[in-house]
């Protein structure tokens, strides 16, 4: 691996058999894993080209248990890393190997299910889908739905401020939570909002989102559910070009139209699912956009005839609109299989995930196309097309000496492309330790100061998934002192402006 | 309650803000972010040493991109004027900033969009489209330690870094003074309906609120009214909202007698409902309670046994404006609305009572000592007040 993780505490691997001790008594003997080989199956996340076995795992059962493991860890200077169900693309949940990995998966039961109030209260441990599944039958759904979510835990979606191809018209995970029990790194518990559709104070409910488990252990989270709509319908669009894709959405969106899904796939991706499933998708062109409503009939069948309008007068040279359900899923097929698709065509890919103004996308595909000339690997692109969230494949073979550092190198060109053209590093799988060192290419040291000083309100200490997000791990008290400002100035009794 | 004895400061920069935080720290005070006024009787009772910092003159939108779906703009632009921007081009600020200066008698004062996200309070449409919280996406601000910084982007989609600008949202300028800012914008809906329900007292009402709410139909907003209407609001396509409008109308004729009210007629109840124009010409106590919808009624019922009052319900039932005569008894309110897992603000009152409540709820002892380390890591000296909070530095 090619990034430095925090130099381990020799004290806390030496202490190793001690820490374990103390962890089985807190568990009472049930969830401790210290053997390595038993270890291995948590040496890293999504992320996988970064291995590390972590000191211990704990997999508590209680609220009071976590706080209680984190009173211990915090009182022996014990690092700990949160895990969900692993998932993470950017090794948010890598461990560290003088630190426990606290398991959230014995939590996983769905709480309540409060119709009259349209929430559900889980704990941290079941899955995305699972939530759905629980409201099912009563006719609701949760909205985010990451393309993960059979296996993705709600936990690690909140850390994480996950999305999912639904997002535009129904937000992200931080815009659907409206509570979270918290256990902070000294054992305190805190409940974050609620049932209500506003939470008082800071909205520390609101930072806890996308925080990438560095703030609290979330031992609880309740989701707002809405009502699964009577109908949609999708279209496929195949366009000659990218710009002209491009100007159909910026079209659409401009027309008044906020789709329930806009997704967009270039050629290598397009081809990649066409010969993966046969879905039927047009193979002689640059661009296929899928563009979904959703909603009672009428608004499903007004949209979609907007739609096709708009992608008709952008030159869509293919265009189909589902008519039956198992149409519309086909379409969706193509789409939701295309990270597998594409991993046929090479050993190895490399997912990344910047956002740009969609404005941007021919520009910056072309520049790609470039990138992808000079380092000699291929990119498919897979792109929310509606919120500008681009996730370019980079394929390589990691049995290849060199390759994958050339495509961790390419994958970095295009993120500082991304920020360039105005857009940013991440839009839904996080900083973790992938992306830690781009951070200065979008803050200074005094955003990242500001940052990490919320980070010190919470964990003073830094024990909680250090070495995540921040390229360089301060102590709180020097950031007292980071303060840059420009000198004393003469007179301030005078007016100045 | 205006103890502020000296001129406001009228900053034209981020620079000028900076020099105003050092000139405050080297003087040993403090200064209180303005943006229009209109929600200063709220912003807790100020030092004699605090000078008003007017951000009037830190305005303009610097760029507007309506296919991006994206405003960017200076953080004293006044409300209308981002309001007029956007309907030039079919969109609008989806969270429905409230304009509160009527009911806080706070008249002909200008709402700034730096006070809308200061105070943090979304309109009738939060049911549907979120709080003002979700449609932040990046910032530029001065925080309290006089230093400069950045955070979020241009971007819907953004996870880059941790998500400051949910702090900036609801702090009451008492972290930092935010300058420029970029929203999420959303189209306007073409058309809009709203079918009004005659049927029983408020809890027979919110249940057939929730009804409505159940339903596949995307209702946008749903109130019940002080005089006991309940109103029910269909946004979008004209053909798609009279449909929904048909079958809602249907869901209800049976449950009391129902009537629709469409586009400038339904928009104007709207803008009243979002105001709270009902209680905006009476001298009465206003409390802003949120609850979990389910509770809202027994809630209500149960402070009315004590005290008279009349509520209106938004938010299908979770946002309730509730206006009392003669004192303000907190502790019955707060009490009961604590009890259902809610929270209440104390929106309007008169000098007295303010001096001997708090204005903002109250938090737990947990959640009090992490806040006033959130605010020690923006604003250590408290240059910047504590706003209507009771956590701050000083107190
Ligand atoms: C095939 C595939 C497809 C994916 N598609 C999407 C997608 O469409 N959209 C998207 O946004 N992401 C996607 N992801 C990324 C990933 O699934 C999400 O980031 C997910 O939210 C991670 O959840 P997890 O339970 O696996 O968390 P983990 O990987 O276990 O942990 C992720 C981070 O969250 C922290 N964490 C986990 N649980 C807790 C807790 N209870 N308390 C505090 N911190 C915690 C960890 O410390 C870590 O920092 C995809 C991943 C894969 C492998
Ligand atoms: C000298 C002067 C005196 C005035 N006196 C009055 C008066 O007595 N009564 C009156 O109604 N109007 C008065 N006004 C008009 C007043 O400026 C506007 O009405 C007011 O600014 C509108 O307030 P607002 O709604 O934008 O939010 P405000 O009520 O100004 O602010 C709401 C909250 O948001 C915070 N906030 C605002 N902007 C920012 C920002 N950029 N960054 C961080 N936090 C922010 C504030 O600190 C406050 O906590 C006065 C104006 C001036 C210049």
């Amino acid at each position: 691996m090619s990034l430095r993780m925090p130099a381990p505490d020799p004290a806390v691997l030496s202490a190793r058999a001690e820490v374990i001790k103390g962890l089985r008594r807190i568990l009472e003997n049930d969830g401790v894993i210290g053997d390595d080989e038993s270890l291995i199956a948590y040496e890293s996340d999504g992320l996988t080209a970064y291995r590390q076995l972590p000191l211990a795992v704990a997999l508590p059962r209680t609220t009071q248990q976590v706080a209680q493991i984190l009173r211990f860890c915090r009182e022996r200077g014990v690092k700990v890393v949160a895990r969900g169900a692993g998932t993470s693309l950017s090794g948010g949940a890598l461990p560290l190997a003088d630190g426990v990995i606290l398991g959230l998966s014995r939590f996983n039961r769905v709480l309540d299910i409060d119709l009259e109030n349209r929430v559900v209260v889980a704990q941290p441990g079941v899955t995305n889908l699972g939530i759905t599944e629980a409201v099912k039958k009563h006719g609701f759904y949760y909205a985010p739905d990451p393309s993960s979510q059979i296996a993705c835990s709600i936990g690690g979606n909140v850390a994480e401020n996950s999305g999912g191809v639904h997002c535009l018209k129904y937000g992200l995970t931080t815009n659907n939570v409206l509570g979270v029990e918290l256990v902070t790194m000294d054992g305190e518990i805190l409940r974050l909002g609620g049932k209500t559709l506003d939470a008082p104070g800071y909205d520390l409910l609101g930072i806890i989102n996308g925080s990438e488990g560095m703030l609290g252990v979330i031992t609880e989270v309740t989701v707002r559910i809405l009502p699964r709509p009577q109908h949609a319908r999708a279209a496929l669009l195949g366009f000659p070009s990218v710009e002209a894709a491009g100007q159909c959405v910026a079209d659409i969106i401009g027309g008044g139209i906020v789709p329930a899904g806009m997704e967009m796939m270039d050629r290598l991706a397009t081809l990649a699912a066409e010969e993966f499933l046969h879905v039927g998708y047009p193979l002689d062109v640059e661009a296929v956009l899928i563009v979904e409503a959703d909603g009672i009939d009428a608004e499903c069948d007004h949209v979609l005839a907007l739609v096709n309008d708009i992608a008709t007068k952008n030159g869509a040279v293919f265009s189909r609109l589902s008519n039956s359900e198992d149409e519309r899923l086909r379409f969706w097929a193509g789409r939701k299989s295309a990270f597998p698709a594409v991993g046929r065509l090479s050993p190895d890919y490399y997912c990344m995930d910047g956002t740009i103004p969609r404005g941007r996308l021919a520009h910056v595909l072309q520049r790609m196309n470039e990138m992808s000339e000079r380092y000699g690997l291929r990119v498919a692109n897979v792109f929310h097309a509606g919120d500008g969230n681009l996730h370019p494949l980079i394929l390589y073979n990691a049995n290849e000496p060199g390759q994958l550092e050339r495509a961790e190198a390419f994958g970095a060109e295009i993120l500082r492309l991304c920020v360039e053209v105005g857009g940013v590093l991440t839009g839904e799988h996080g900083v973790g330790v992938e992306k830690r060192d781009l951070m200065p290419e979008m803050f200074s040291e005094i955003d990242l100061a500001q940052q990490m000083r919320v980070k010190c309100a919470f964990d003073p200490e830094g024990l909680l998934n250090p070495g995540k997000v921040f390229p360089q791990l301060h102590r709180c008290a020097e950031l007292g002192r980071v303060h840059v400002h420009a000198g004393r100035v003469a007179h301030p009794e005078l007016p100045r402006f | 309650m205006q103890t502020v004895t000296r001129e406001a400061l009228r900053p034209g920069s981020a620079d000028d803000i900076q020099a105003a935080l050092l000139d405050a720290d080297a003087a040993g005070s403090s200064l209180r972010v303005i943006g229009g006024g209109t929600r200063r009787s709220m912003m807790g009772v100020a030092a004699a040493s605090m000078r008003e910092l007017d951000l009037s003159a830190i305005s303009g939108i610097t760029n507007y991109e309506p296919e991006e779906l994206v405003l960017s703009l200076r953080a004293g632009t006044p409300l209308h004027e981002v309001e007029a921007a956007l309907a030039e081009r079919g969109q609008m600020l989806a969270f429905d900033p409230p304009d509160y200066a009527a009911l806080l008698g706070a008249g002909g004062a200008r709402t700034t969009i730096g006070g809308i996200i200061g105070s943090g309070f979304a309109g009738s449409r939060r049911l549907s489209a979120g709080n003002v919280r979700d449609h932040l996406l990046g910032f530029d601000a001065v925080s309290g330690r006089g230093e400069k910084f950045r955070a979020g982007g241009r971007v819907i989609k953004n996870v880059t870094g941790y998500d400051l600008a949910k702090l900036m949202v609801g702090s009451w300028g008492t972290l930092a003074v935010v300058t420029d800012l970029s929203l999420r914008v959303l189209p306007r809906p073409q058309y809009e309906a709203t079918v009004l329900v005659e049927q029983g007292d408020a809890s027979v009402a919110l249940a057939g609120i929730r009804t409505a709410l159940a339903s596949p139909l995307e209702v946008s907003s749903a109130a019940c009214l002080a005089d006991g209407r309940s109103a029910i609001r269909l946004e979008g396509f004209r053909a798609s909202v009279e449909e929904r409008q048909r079958q809602i109308l249907g869901m209800f004729e049976s449950r009391g007698s129902v009537r629709a009210i469409e586009e400038a007629e339904s928009a104007a109840l709207w803008r009243d409902i979002r105001d709270v124009a009902v209680f905006a010409s009476d001298a009465r106590v206003v409390w802003r309670l949120s609850l979990p919808s389910l509770s809202a009624a027994t809630v209500v019922a149960t402070i009315a046994k004590s005290a008279a009052c009349t509520a209106l319900y938004d938010w299908g039932g979770s946002l309730v404006w509730l206006a009392m005569e003669g004192e303000a008894p907190a502790g019955l309110v707060r009490g009961e609305v604590s009890k259902a897992g809610g929270h209440a603000w104390l929106m309007r009152a008169p000098v007295g009572v303010r001096e001997r409540l708090a204005t903002a709820p109250p938090l737990d002892a947990g959640t009090t000592a992490l806040s006033r380390r959130i605010k020690s890591g923006f604003d250590p000296q408290n240059r910047l007040g504590d706003g209507p909070f009771s956590f701050g530095t000083n107190r």
